[in-house]
């Protein structure tokens, strides 16, 4: 099928009236999530989930796809308002929008974060448009060992490249890659880890994990950290008018959005890496390049297009891996794919070439959501403004609520909300200790599938382990996973080297 | 001068600590179940080394330097948040969805330090409502408002 052909199919998919109603209410559901400090795109996924059970499966992924991608444009709006983040990938807009704020020039701030959102997600979804299918061609002749190498990669990746102790993060993975098999072993009939629980012989549910780590376990966190800072004041009613750059702004703008949207792009696509290291590696590379660096801090514009394209076009980007291959770019992609599973779809390569009408449909809709972000966040500014301004304390509750029905209704059974409640208070426990929950999700999707991978290449190859450094790709890949699990290591010694020669030289 | 380097508090090597033991759990789970051959891998394969790969990480998480100093903190959101999930676990389906709501909503509130019983009240009644709504007829999820 050609581009146009498939263009078409998308259109018609996309502009239904169901499709179209679900695309605004995904949005406008994440630009509200997004702005609001405290629930994040992963646990609204989570919660809406168990509620799209009764849609057509290509609406329910346009209207999660649409939390997802519009959390990035609310987040920052309390950023550039408020100097408060609503998401971890626009702290770093606050570092000149806030400043432009105090300036009296926050009209300017929200036009340049919508716009630049708007291009950067766009060029995403352009390289979208055009890799995803051609990855998904090189993959289908992907053999299962490939497939294990890929997917070991990703989560190797996901592990050290996503910040904070590697080390840990691969617990992390371990612990996913575990939870990911509990259940009866498809293969053997055996039941693994279920203890005798009956409801285990499915495997733990990925929403009640879900909300319970991201949730459950953020909410406790939120409160035990009670002296947040506090919303300072409401914000002023803001003229369309004002938002409008100069021609000599608009000048200086186009590079960094192009900037944010290539760096944006190109990390959103790595399995593992997301928005968050988009935006702040947009910003310092936008920095690095400015001829007046010390401007940064203090209101440059470019402080916040680059950062802003940066995480849009990595939230789409996040797409490709997980819709060309299965692999999820991203913790909410690992959301988004169980919840194409859960109803009835199969990711991998397959998945382009056997449902063209879901694929093409998505990606138009991307578009058409992106337009109706567009629209929200320019002349509804002052709406979204006010809207944010709910106290916390009804705030937290409700989203308690949320959590307890949604996880009961997973399955009209109690035995979930207990999942939740374990995995609430097991979550708050690993960020207490500074272990990121967000790679146990990765490893909870990839597990099964891993296991199958690897069963499937040794009993291809009749037990020969060396199969996968035998095989090009799966060689290349593993290599690759290698390198990234010793470059810590080699940090850390020469760390120590350092250390002891300073101390050698003084004594 | 050096920074003297970060002691290792107490309770997060414990917590390694339970961290290695759960993985020296999951493979001696993993080992009660037949591994097969290296050509045809049993259902304990897999388990038995990914229990072995967490022992491993988890000790070596023990002598890692440390990132970040570790706080006291305050435990009653926990406690209270947990009761607050437990108490809707057990109660929603033998005493009714309007119990269980309210318990959840004046236990959170509580666990963030609201104590005003007209707020509580308010919150909880809009909830019940909306769960009624939401979930009961628009999603036809079989719970009944009261017992």
């Amino acid at each position: 099928m050609g581009l146009f052909e498939n263009i078409a199919l998308g259109i018609e998919t996309a502009f239904t009236v169901d499709a179209l109603l679900f695309c605004f209410v995904g949005v406008f559901v994440g630009t509200f999530v997004g702005a609001l400090p405290g629930i994040g795109p992963l646990v609204s996924i989570s919660v809406v989930l168990p509620l799209t059970f009764g849609l057509d499966p290509t609406v329910a992924l346009i209207m999660l796809a649409g939390i997802f991608y519009g959390s990035q444009y609310g987040g920052s709006i309390t950023s550039i308002l408020l100097n408060l983040p609503g998401t971890a990938s626009t702290a770093v807009t606050a570092l000149d929008g806030y400043p432009m704020t105090k300036e009296g020039r926050q009209g300017l701030a929200l036009f340049i974060n919508a716009v630049s959102s708007f291009i950067g997600g766009s060029l995403a979804i352009l390289l979208m448009m055009g890799f995803a299918p051609a990855l998904a061609q090189i993959a289908l002749n992907f053999h299962s060992t490939e497939y294990f190498a890929v997917m070991l990669l990703g989560l190797i990746a996901a592990s050290t490249l996503s910040g904070g102790s590697a080390l840990k993060s691969l617990v992390m993975v371990t612990l996913g890659l575990i939870l990911g098999l509990v259940g009866m072993d498809l293969n053997s009939g055996a039941m693994r880890y279920t203890f005798g629980i009956l409801e285990l012989t499915d495997g733990v549910s990925l929403i009640a994990i879900a909300m319970g780590l991201f949730g459950v376990a953020e909410i406790i966190n939120k409160m035990t950290a009670a002296s947040a800072p506090v919303a300072s004041g409401r914000p002023k009613h803001i003229p369309l008018r004002s938002m409008l750059p100069s021609r000599e702004e608009l000048g200086q703008l186009w590079a960094p959005i192009l900037r944010g949207s290539a760096i944006g792009g190109f990390v959103g696509a790595l399995p593992g890496a997301g928005p968050t290291i988009a935006s702040f590696m947009a910003y310092a590379f936008e920095k690095r390049v400015s001829k007046t660096p010390e401007r940064f801090g203090k209101g440059a514009i470019e402080g916040v297009a680059a950062p802003e394209a940066a995480n849009n076009a990595s939230v789409q980007a996040a797409f490709i891996p997980t819709l060309s291959l299965g692999i999820p770019g991203d913790v909410v992609m690992a959301v988004l794919l169980g919840a194409m599973m859960m109803h009835g779809v199969v990711p991998g390569p397959q998945f382009i070439p056997n449902e063209p009408a879901m694929f093409w449909g998505l990606v138009i809709s991307f578009w058409i959501g992106n337009v109706m972000l567009l629209i929200l966040n320019l002349p509804l500014i002052g709406i979204w403004a006010r809207l944010i301004t709910i106290p916390s304390h009804i705030l937290m509750p409700t989203i308690m609520f949320f959590i307890c029905m949604g996880s009961y209704s997973i399955n009209n059974n109690v035995f979930d909300v207990y999942v939740t409640l374990i995995f609430g208070v097991v979550g708050y426990l690993f960020m207490v200790f500074n272990f990121h929950p967000a790679p146990v999700l990765l490893g909870f999707i990839l597990g099964p599938l891993m296991e199958e991978n690897l069963r499937r290449s040794l009993v291809i190859a009749r037990g020969d382990p060396l199969v996968f450094l035998d095989r090009p790709i799966s060689l290349a890949l593993l290599s690759i996973s290698a390198l990234l699990l010793l470059l810590p290591l080699i940090k850390s010694i020469t760390n120590m080297r350092n250390g002891l020669r300073a101390k050698a030289s003084k004594s | 001068m050096q920074p003297a380097p970060k002691r290792r508090s107490l309770p997060h090597t414990l917590f390694c600590v339970c961290i290695a033991l759960f993985g020296a759990f999951v493979a001696y789970e993993g080992m009660q179940l037949s591994f097969g051959t290296l050509a045809r891998i049993g259902p304990g394969f897999f388990p038995a080394g990914l229990g072995l790969v967490i022992l491993l990480l988890g000790l070596l998480t023990i002598i890692e330097k440390d990132d970040a100093a570790f706080e006291r903190h305050s435990l009653r959101p926990l406690v209270l948040c947990s009761l607050a999930i437990l108490v809707f676990a057990l109660t929603v389906e033998r005493l009714g969805m309007i119990f269980a709501v309210t318990a959840v909503v004046a236990l959170s509130s509580l666990a963030h330090g609201n104590t005003s019983v007209r707020a509580i009240a308010g919150l909880a009644a809009l909830l019940c409502l909306t769960g009624y709504v939401l979930f009961i007829t628009m999603l036809r999820i079989p719970l009944n408002p009261v017992f």
